[in-house]
């Protein structure tokens, strides 16, 4: 009997326990979600991109070659407590310079996740001698890099050699040497359209 | 017992086997100097377009290469070769020069930005004499890289051993020459 009565206490301190210790998760907020998505699904590249020539400032032409490029989403990767549910997508395109020992990595992702969330992802790696890989993440709902280690700024119109490109996202980092980029300009649907190094070389389409 | 341990130690002695043959390469004065370029020697290669561009031997150091015994008893092999590295703060080019042994590897390989041309240096030169920017050089190998490709990259090198690189020539017929 004493033994009914004491496991009949416990259980009851035990469910007041996690009553109190489990916090309620949030609603995702789909139209919040949905909007989101849109916008960064816009800086997907067009499917069928090619490779580009690009010319430098002393005058020397190289190849923008387009390495790989993928597409893919999933449903419903993420539910909440609410009976909402949210998928989520990426896509990738990998550059590789013809001259020069740079590689540019972009990747665009959503996901309803909060720690992942809705981000373009700019990796460039200098292959010379002193390789040297570096990132930075803008996250589409902050409207800032997660790492603190670049400037984005969203330009309507870039204007190369008279050419317009429109809606344009040019990301500069804080820190660069003469041998590493600095800046990098990435059109909607164009990808890459531009880059400077820290010596401000300039490299730009043709 | 006896019988037993006697006939278990001659079999322990059979099967350790010989160790293999090892041979040394070494790289000698006359292969290294195929390579005219010395640590903080300076080259200028003018573009097509009228751009000078200088080149700094960065680095030239000794290496070894071989091939190592898998199985017990099996020869190998070791090789000195020298690498010598170009930078450019100008150019976008990463230029870097390999010379082994001539037993193991009878070619100087030019790495040009990803792309590898063997010279046969040892081979009679391909070109007597060529004028290049006013200047007549002898003795003139020359190396070309085939590709089916749109990709601007290098195509081809004229080298010789007394002065190094002569010219390059990319796949859009850009053109760097000694200066």
């Amino acid at each position: 009997m004493k033994n009914i009565l004491l496991n009949n206490k416990l259980t009851f301190v035990l469910l007041l326990v996690f009553s109190f210790s489990c916090e309620k998760e949030p609603c995702i907020n789909i139209e919040e979600l949905d909007e989101l998505s849109k916008e960064t699904k816009e800086w997907y590249t067009d499917e069928n991109i090619e490779d580009q020539t690009m010319i430098d400032q002393n005058g020397v032409s190289q190849t923008l070659k387009v390495f790989s490029i993928h597409k893919n989403s999933s449903a419903e990767t993420y539910r909440d407590n609410c009976g909402n549910s949210y998928g989520s997508f990426n896509f990738s395109i990998q550059y590789q310079m013809s001259i020069s020992p740079i590689n540019f990595d972009i990747n665009v992702r959503g996901d309803a996740l909060p720690e992942d969330g809705f981000y373009l992802e700019l990796s460039v790696n200098d292959n010379n001698n002193n390789s040297f890989y570096k990132t930075t993440t803008y996250d589409f709902r902050t409207k800032c890099t997660r790492q603190g280690n670049a400037k984005v700024e969203i330009l309507n119109q870039y204007l190369i050699d008279s050419v317009p490109y429109n809606d344009v996202m040019k990301i500069t980092f804080n820190s660069a040497n003469s041998n590493q980029v600095k800046t990098v300009f990435y059109a909607k649907k164009i990808g890459i359209i531009k880059f400077i190094k820290g010596n401000g070389n300039e490299f730009q389409l043709v | 017992m006896n019988k037993f341990f006697i006939l278990f130690a001659i079999i322990i002695l059979n099967s350790c086997c010989k160790e293999g043959i090892g041979t040394h390469y070494p790289l000698s004065n006359d292969e290294k100097n195929i390579v005219p370029y010395s640590k903080k020697d300076s080259l200028i290669l003018t573009h097509s377009n009228g751009t000078d561009f200088k080149f700094v031997i960065e680095n030239k150091y000794a290496a070894r290469g071989g091939f190592d015994a898998h199985h017990c008893g099996d020869n190998y092999y070791s090789y000195d070769t020298e690498k010598t590295i170009l930078t450019s703060s100008t150019s976008e080019l990463l230029i870097s020069l390999e010379i082994a042994p001539e037993e193991i590897h009878p070619y100087l390989t030019v790495t040009v930005s990803r792309i590898n041309f063997n010279i046969g240096v040892y081979n009679n030169p391909d070109i007597d004499s060529l004028i290049i920017n006013g200047v007549t050089y002898f003795d003139i190998y020359s190396s070309s890289y085939n590709m089916d490709s749109t990709v601007i990259q290098p195509k081809g090198i004229l080298y010789n051993k007394e002065k190094g690189i002569l010219q390059l020539t990319m796949s859009n017929n850009e053109k760097y020459s000694i200066k």
